[in-house]
C-alpha cells in the first residue's frame, strides 16, 4: 500500500518536469523579449536589466530553466505588477475560494448524477432511461457560461432568490480558519453567515454541477450495465436473490471503479469549468485572477496562475490514483 | 455495416446540424442586414420587430446576421481544428503502435505532459502569451485535441501489427509507408470519424469559451461566445442578446453529440443483455 503510494508520487515527478518545461517554453517562445513580457509597458531599461538578472535571462537556456524551476519550487515567481504583491501570495489568497466552489459542485454532481445513472441502468430501455439520456446529452452540450447566464436571468433576475455575483455580501466577513467561508462561518458559530454563503454559492456551484452531471450519469449507467453482464450476477438472478441485494452486493462494488475513473477525468473539466464560471459570477478565485491578469498582460501572475492550476490538477489526479487502491482490493499488495 | 437511419438520434442530430449548416452557408438570403452594420436608432429591438427576426443588440446590429457570422466562424475553426488534430493524432498514434520502441516512448511522454494540463487552460495560456489571431486560436485548440486520436490509433495499431495479413505484407517486403497506407490507416478511419465528431463538439464549446473570455478571434468578427459576453451586461433589459447565441452553440454541439452517439452505437459490436 505504502509502496504503491510512493511509486505514484515518484511517477508524478517526470510529469511535473515536463509540465514546467512546457510553461517555461511558452514564456520563452512568446514573441518579444521575455524580460519585457514580464514587465509593464512603461518599464525602464533599469527594471528590464534587473528582471533579466533575477530570472537569469542572460544565461544559457538550460540555466534559465534551472532558475525557473528553482523559483517555482520556492513559490517565487516575482511580483504581480498590477497588484504589487508576490504572485504566490495572491494565488494563496484566492485558492480557497476556487477549492470551495469546486468542492460543492463536485459533491452535488456526484450526489445527483450517480443515482441518476443507476436508475437509468436499472430501467434500461424504458422511458425513464430515455429521460436521463436526454438530460445527460443536453448537459454535455450546453456551454456553462450560457447556463450560468440563464440561471442568473431566472433565479436572480426573475425570482430574486440568489445573488448573481461575489462570495459574501459587502462588508460581511468571517475569521479565516479553513479558508472555506461556509466552514469558517460554522466554526465562528454564525449560522446566518453560513446560510448567506450558501446562497452566494448556489448559482455558480449549480452551473458547474450541471456541466458535470451529463458525463458522470452516462458513465455510471454504462458501468452498472457492464457490471450486470458478469456471470456472478446471472447466478445471483438465477438463485432468486432480491434485486436490491444484487444491486448493493454485486453491481455497485464493480461499477465503482469506472465511476471513480470518470470522476477523476472530470476533475479537468471541473477546473476548466471553474475558470469560466468564476468569470461569469465574479467569484473571487484563481480563475478571475487569471482572467484579470491576462487582460492587463500581467505575465508573472498569468504564469503563476497557469502553474498553480496545473499543479493542482496533477495533485488531484494523484489523490484519485491513491483512492483507487482504497476501493479496489485487487490493487492492494500488487507492486503495480 | 448496416446503418439504422431511422434512429431518433440520427434524425434529430442530422436535422439540427443541417439547419446550422444551411444558416452558415445561405443565411445571407434570409436577412438583409450585415453583421457589423450599426444603427443606434434601432438598438435593443426585441425579436420580430423592425424587420429584425432575432432583434438587435446594444449597437443596433442585427442579431440574426451576427449569429450567421458566428456559425461560420465556429464551424470553420472547429472543422480546421478537427482535421489538423485528426491527421496529426492518427499518424503519430499509428506510428507509435506500429513501430513501438523509442518513437513510442518519446510520444507517450509528450502525450502525458500535454494531458497534465487541464483542458482549456493550455489554450488560454497560449493565447495569453502569443496574442490573439485566427491561427493562434486554431493552434491553441489543436494542441491537446490530437491526443484522443493518437491514443485510439496507438491501441488499434498495436493489435493490427500482429495480424496475419499485416505480418505477411511486411514479410513480402512491404515498407513502412506501404503497410501504413494499405493496412493500418484504412482500419483506423471508422474510429477516427467517431472521435472526430465528439471532438468537433468540444472544439465548438472551447472556441465559444475562448471568445467569451475575450481570447478568441479578434473582436471585430462576430462570434457566438463574443456576442454572449457582450450581451451579458444587458441581460435584465434585453435577454435575447445573451440567450440567442447560446441557443446557437447549444444546438450545434447537441447535433454533433447526437450524431457521434449514433455513429458509436452503429460500430459497437457489444450487445448487452437485459437481466435486471
Amino acid at each position: 500500500m505504502l509502496h504503491l503510494i510512493t511509486t505514484r508520487l515518484l511517477g508524478a515527478i517526470p510529469v511535473l518536469l515536463l509540465v514546467t518545461m512546457a510553461i517555461f517554453g511558452l514564456l520563452r517562445l512568446a514573441p518579444g523579449d521575455a524580460a519585457e513580457l514580464l514587465l509593464p509597458d512603461d518599464a525602464t531599461e533599469e527594471q528590464i536589466a534587473e528582471t533579466r538578472e533575477a530570472w537569469g535571462l542572460d544565461r544559457p537556456i538550460w540555466a534559465q530553466y534551472g532558475q525557473f524551476i528553482g523559483n517555482l519550487a520556492r513559490f517565487d515567481l516575482g511580483e504581480s505588477y498590477r497588484y504589487r504583491a508576490p504572485v504566490f501570495e495572491l494565488i494563496g489568497e484566492r485558492l480557497p475560494a476556487t477549492l470551495e466552489l469546486s468542492f460543492y459542485a463536485l459533491v452535488m454532481a456526484i450526489v445527483i448524477a450517480v443515482p441518476l445513472g443507476m436508475i437509468a441502468a436499472l430501467n434500461k430501455g424504458k422511458i425513464i432511461d430515455a429521460i436521463v439520456s436526454v438530460i445527460s446529452i443536453s448537459g454535455v452540450s450546453a456551454p456553462s457560461f450560457w447556463v450560468g447566464i440563464l440561471l442568473v436571468l431566472f433565479f436572480s433576475g426573475y425570482l430574486n432568490l440568489f445573488p448573481s455575483s461575489g462570495r459574501l455580501p459587502y462588508g460581511v466577513s468571517v475569521p479565516s480558519v479553513t479558508g472555506f467561508v461556509t466552514f469558517d462561518a460554522l466554526i465562528a458559530g454564525s449560522f446566518d453567515t453560513f446560510l448567506q454563503a450558501l446562497k452566494y454559492l448556489a448559482l455558480p456551484a449549480l452551473t458547474l454541477t450541471l456541466a458535470m452531471i451529463g458525463i458522470i450519469s452516462r458513465i455510471t449507467r454504462a458501468a452498472v450495465i457492464d457490471a450486470g453482464q458478469e456471470e456472478h450476477v446471472f447466478t445471483a438472478v438465477a438463485k432468486g436473490m432480491k434485486r436490491g441485494t444484487i444491486v448493493r452486493r454485486h453491481l455497485m462494488p464493480n461499477a465503482a471503479i469506472p465511476i471513480v475513473t470518470i470522476i477523476g477525468l472530470e476533475l479537468g473539466a471541473l477546473i476548466s469549468g471553474s475558470i469560466i464560471v468564476e468569470v461569469v459570477f465574479s467569484w473571487p478565485g484563481i480563475g478571475t485572477l487569471l482572467f484579470q491578469a491576462i487582460s492587463v498582460r500581467d505575465m508573472p501572475l498569468t504564469t503563476g496562475a497557469v502553474a498553480s492550476y496545473t499543479i493542482l490538477f496533477i495533485a488531484l489526479n494523484l489523490l484519485i490514483d491513491i483512492f483507487y487502491v482504497l476501493i479496489d482490493p485487487r490493487l492492494r499488495g500488487h507492486k503495480a | 455495416m448496416k446503418f439504422d437511419f431511422l434512429n431518433l438520434k440520427f434524425i434529430i442530430g442530422a436535422f439540427l446540424l443541417g439547419f446550422v449548416l444551411f444558416l452558415a452557408l445561405f443565411g445571407n438570403l434570409i436577412t438583409p442586414f450585415t453583421a457589423n452594420k450599426q444603427s443606434l436608432m434601432d438598438s435593443l429591438l426585441p425579436p420580430l420587430s423592425g424587420g429584425h427576426i432575432l432583434g438587435t443588440d446594444h449597437l443596433g446590429r442585427d442579431i440574426l446576421a451576427r449569429m450567421i457570422s458566428g456559425a461560420r466562424v465556429s464551424l470553420a475553426i472547429a472543422a480546421s481544428v478537427v482535421v489538423i488534430s485528426g491527421v496529426v493524432g492518427v499518424i503519430v498514434g499509428a506510428l507509435s503502435g506500429y513501430l513501438r520502441g523509442t518513437w513510442d516512448l518519446v510520444t507517450q511522454k509528450i502525450v502525458e505532459s500535454f494531458w497534465a494540463f487541464p483542458p482549456i487552460l493550455l489554450a488560454i495560456a497560449i493565447l495569453a502569451f502569443f496574442g490573439q489571431s485566427l491561427t493562434n486560436v486554431i493552434l491553441a485548440l489543436t494542441i491537446q485535441r490530437w491526443i484522443p486520436y493518437s491514443r485510439m490509433s496507438r491501441a488499434q495499431a498495436m493489435v493490427l501489427r500482429s495480424l496475419a495479413y499485416v505480418e505477411s505484407s511486411r514479410v513480402m517486403g512491404g515498407g513502412l509507408a506501404w503497410v501504413m497506407r494499405r493496412h493500418i490507416l484504412p482500419n483506423l478511419m471508422a474510429s477516427a470519424i467517431i472521435v472526430g465528431t465528439f471532438s468537433m463538439a468540444t472544439a465548438i464549446l472551447a472556441e465559444a469559451s475562448l471568445s467569451f473570455l475575450g481570447l478568441g478571434v479578434p473582436p471585430q468578427i462576430a462570434t457566438w461566445g463574443g456576442m454572449l459576453a457582450e450581451g451579458r451586461s444587458y441581460i435584465t433589459r434585453a435577454w435575447w442578446l445573451a440567450v440567442m447565441p447560446g441557443v446557437g452553440i447549444f444546438i450545434t454541439v447537441l447535433s454533433l453529440n447526437l450524431l457521434g452517439d449514433w455513429l458509436r452505437d452503429q460500430y459497437d459490436p457489444k450487445k448487452t443483455l437485459n437481466l435486471i
